[in-house]
């Protein structure tokens, strides 16, 4: 799973090198701590945050199949 | 970047099939294009999932397909996926909904509001009722709450 938020926020920025991908595994919930190179943060939120919402909207539809629950962070 | 149409469409076909590989969805695509654009038609056992709670899964898809590759492309491409007719049956579904909408909004004379959609789905409903006099369209509310309001213009 970490691999498909890593690939998403690749395709999406400038600078695909600079994307970091952190993932903190819980009982029933992963968070998934995505960074990108500064000028890249809108790319990867979107306007009015509908970029980051379809990445959530995957992420979701993969939890549903696994039974877990996946959350997307953006940090600067 | 500044890719012609067939490289555009096979890299989105690409990106797709690399998402429905990481998150396990049973999904095959087939890729086209047309006047309007790249379009990537999706079956398979997770149909299903793929359409559940109004498409949501292949609206953000798309959504992505459109933020990668549109300004990849020298003129402007979009992208179109699809799955069962899902577009074609629910234009039908959407313009049918509109009608009724207008109709009820004519005999109590109050707006009615539809449910949210997405603003491609939106549009369909501002353009089935562009020429009717009696009744106007607009939008309210934002993100995935944004739904279409249908008042009389009397």
């Amino acid at each position: 799973m970490r691999e498909l938020v890593e690939s998403i926020a690749k395709a999406l920025v400038d600078n695909p090198d600079e994307v970091r991908v952190t993932e903190i595994e819980g009982e029933q919930t992963t968070v998934f701590e995505l960074r990108v190179a500064k000028p890249d943060i809108g790319k990867v939120i979107g306007k009015q945050g509908r970029t980051a919402e379809a990445t959530r909207t995957i992420l979701g539809a993969v939890g549903m199949k696994l039974r877990k629950r996946f959350v997307l962070e953006i940090l600067d | 970047m500044n890719l012609d149409r067939e490289e555009l469409a096979q890299k989105a076909d690409e990106f797709v099939c690399e998402i429905f590989r990481r998150t396990n969805l049973q999904l095959e695509t087939e890729v086209r294009l047309d006047e309007e654009g790249v379009k990537i038609d999706v079956s398979g056992q997770d149909e299903g999932l793929f359409l559940s709670d109004n498409a949501r899964l292949l609206y953000a898809v798309n959504h992505l397909l459109n933020q990668i590759f549109y300004r990849q492309s020298r003129d402007g491409c979009n992208f179109f996926l699809d799955c069962n007719n899902y577009r074609r049956d629910r234009t039908s579904e959407l313009e049918l909904m509109a009608d009724k909408a207008a109709e009820r909004a004519r005999l109590t004379g109050t707006g009615v509001s539809l449910q949210p959609m997405p603003s491609s789905e939106r549009r369909i409903i501002h353009l089935a009722l562009a020429d009717l006099e009696d009744v106007r369209t607009e939008s309210e509310g934002s993100g995935w709450h944004r739904r279409v309001l249908i008042i009389p213009s009397a």
